[in-house]
């Protein structure tokens, strides 16, 4: 495990996520239940204190839906009129 | 700022981008208190910022040399490279959280720029730190984030700002009154009088009639061009519900724009009350959207408990059949990544289309809108479409002619200046308002113009031509993300003047682009020289 990593560079846990868990249904995953995900992982070993936080479990599942779609196409309408 | 803010007394307004000749974006504003201390006789200055946007359109600016535009405002924050600020910002009020209002957030501290303490409602201080999150953006960068709720007033130096709810397509949102002893904004942000949210959030007339009056309303002017009231999300409800009940035996694919959470969450209330399931597959914007809702205030498991709700990529989509289910998706703009758009085109797609599906668009009738002409060409001859003009199923998240009407009524402004809008569309607000018998001022004030806001009079006491920081963002060789940034001129782009010389700014764009690539790739070059050599 890379020493620097951090819980907070959710892109990279997104990705591990993803390879361990496909095709979770994201918008009815609990945070309880992405929590037991993450820690389940094998680079999460060793790492410090998970933050239990909801706003922190929507930054991973954000991530990981740009990872399952495969693109994040957030840009791809301007918000401007909407 | 001006220097015409450093004359004593006055509270003054300044629109830094969203007011420009041929669109909307970037909305920011800045507004200074400017007060004479009785006792000694010093002058104190307040200034804060409300909204920092980016241009969401940044090919369309600076000849497309940058890959983000946000208004310059090195004046009011200490930036690198820039002179120290004139009138340093003791804050920013957030009004809600589309990224033409947020998001130039993350590109100044991208740019390591401190920023003031940052005010919003709760969703949008929780959509901004997830954003921070997952963006990459260290905590130790992060301005400090204050939740502020409808009716709290925040005092800031001379000035008080107090936030008001609004209603738009997002949760979350406020308006703004700002004022000191000499004045009193109304700050609209993005609004609209709909009261019937289904995010439980909303419009209050009865807080607006506590004001009591102000002697400015700066008013959302993208729509006020249309007459009657923004469709309510009630009656929208209505017409999905309906719609949903009629086509029971069919597939129904409802595409809605993604980042619309307001029109999200009433189309998903329809299929509740219809009784279909839904499926989601409307690509990473939409699912995040939809995941947000839980943020705004609206649970699905509690809101729908009596039908399934999948995205359509999960193993539980596997227990709904998608040929008896309503699909939510996106293309209404013929997004190239939206997954019904790439099955219509016939590219690589997992999105299920039967060969009798009804698609609801609700379409109003603008040029951005590709997904008829898509549905007719592609779909296959048995697909039924349901448009905009076919139902009650368009809805503008900002206000129409009533709409503003009906603000105006009980906030009571005695001028009306447009914002977050073309020129054309602050004409037409402006006609709105005289008609209305409420003074308006006869220029439209351009990104850079700045208003002197008083009790008898507003007039503008100076044009600046506004200025843009250009940001590129590139990997460094271990994978960090820097930016590389100018402070750059407006060229005519706010004004819409100077449109004959933008041939020659373009080629100097281009040259600036293939600089910029050289030196990246050199950068790169000598970063790996340095860890020994391209082997590795």
């Amino acid at each position: 495990m890379d020493g620097k990593r951090s819980w907070d560079d959710v892109r990279f846990w997104a990705q591990e996520l993803n390879q361990k868990y496909p095709r979770t249904d994201l918008i009815s995953l609990s945070d309880e239940r992405l929590s037991e995900m993450l820690l389940s992982l094998e680079a999460a070993e060793g790492m410090s204190f998970l933050p239990q936080d909801d706003v922190y479990f929507f930054a991973v599942k954000s991530a990981w839906s740009v990872v399952r779609n495969g693109v994040d196409d957030s840009g791809d309408v301007p918000d401007a009129y909407i | 700022m001006s220097a015409d803010t450093n004359r004593k007394n006055g509270l003054f307004w300044t629109p830094r981008g969203g007011n420009n000749a041929n669109d909307i974006w970037a909305s920011c504003h800045t507004f200074s208190s400017v007060v004479e201390n009785a006792e000694t006789g010093k002058t104190e200055k307040t200034t804060v910022i409300v909204d920092m946007g980016q241009n969401e359109i940044p090919r369309s600016i600076l000849g497309g040399a940058y890959e983000k535009v946000v208004p310059a405002l090195d004046d009011c924050l200490a930036v690198s490279g820039c002179e120290k600020p004139e009138n340093e910002a003791q804050a920013v009020f957030l009004t809600h959280a589309h990224s033409d209002h947020i998001a130039g957030i993350f590109e100044y501290l991208h740019m390591g720029v401190k920023l003031p303490e940052v005010y919003g409602s709760d969703y949008t201080i929780k959509t901004l730190r997830k954003e921070l999150i997952e963006r990459g953006i260290k905590r130790e960068k992060w301005p400090e984030l204050k939740t502020i709720g409808a009716g709290d007033k925040v005092r800031i130096g001379s000035m008080t700002v107090e936030a008001f709810a609004a209603s738009h397509s997002i949760p979350g949102c406020f308006s703004f009154k700002i004022s000191d002893k000499n004045a009193s904004i109304f700050h609209s942000g993005d609004t609209k009088a709909d009261g019937s949210s289904f995010l439980g959030n909303g419009v209050d007339m009865a807080s607006y009639d506590r004001i009591g009056g102000v002697d400015l309303m700066t008013f959302d002017a993208t729509a006020t061009a249309m007459g009657g009231h923004a469709t309510y999300e009630s009656e929208i409800f209505d017409e999905y519900k309906k719609l949903f009940k009629e086509n029971r035996e069919k597939q129904i694919i409802a595409v809605l724009p993604a980042a619309h959470m307001e029109r999200l969450a009433t189309v998903i209330s329809a299929a509740q009350a219809a009784g279909k399931d839904v499926l989601l597959n409307g690509g990473a914007s939409m699912e995040k959207n939809v995941m947000a809702l839980k943020l705004g205030g609206y649970d699905l498991q509690e809101k729908c408990p009596d039908i399934c709700f999948a995205s359509a990529n999960s193993k539980k989509a596997d227990d709904i059949d998608p040929k008896k289910a309503i699909t939510i998706t996106t293309g209404i703009y013929g997004e190239v990544n939206s997954p019904f758009v790439r099955k219509l085109v016939g590219e690589k797609s997992d999105f299920v289309l039967s060969d009798d599906a009804v698609v609801i668009a609700p379409t109003y009738g603008s040029p951005s809108e590709k997904i008829e002409n898509l549905v007719l060409e592609h779909a296959p001859a048995g697909v039924t479409l349901i448009a905009g003009k076919d139902a009650k199923i368009y809805g503008s998240g900002h206000a129409q002619a009533d709409d503003f009407v009906k603000i105006a009524e009980h906030v009571r402004p005695t001028t009306v200046i447009p914002i977050h809008c073309s020129r054309k569309m602050a004409e037409s607000l402006n006609s709105l308002a005289k008609k209305c018998e409420y003074r308006t001022i006869s220029e439209y004030p351009y990104n850079g113009t700045t208003v002197s806001v008083g009790r008898n009079e507003c007039r503008i006491v100076s044009v600046k031509e506004p200025e843009w920081f250009g940001i590129n963002h590139y990997h460094q060789a271990d994978g960090v993300e820097k930016v590389e940034f100018d402070k750059c001129g407006d060229y005519g782009y706010s004004s819409g003047k100077m449109q004959d010389s933008m041939k020659d700014r373009q080629e100097k764009a281009f040259q600036k682009i293939a600089a910029f690539r050289r030196e990246r790739s050199l950068k790169k070059i000598a970063s790996m020289l340095k860890r020994g050599g391209y082997g590795r």
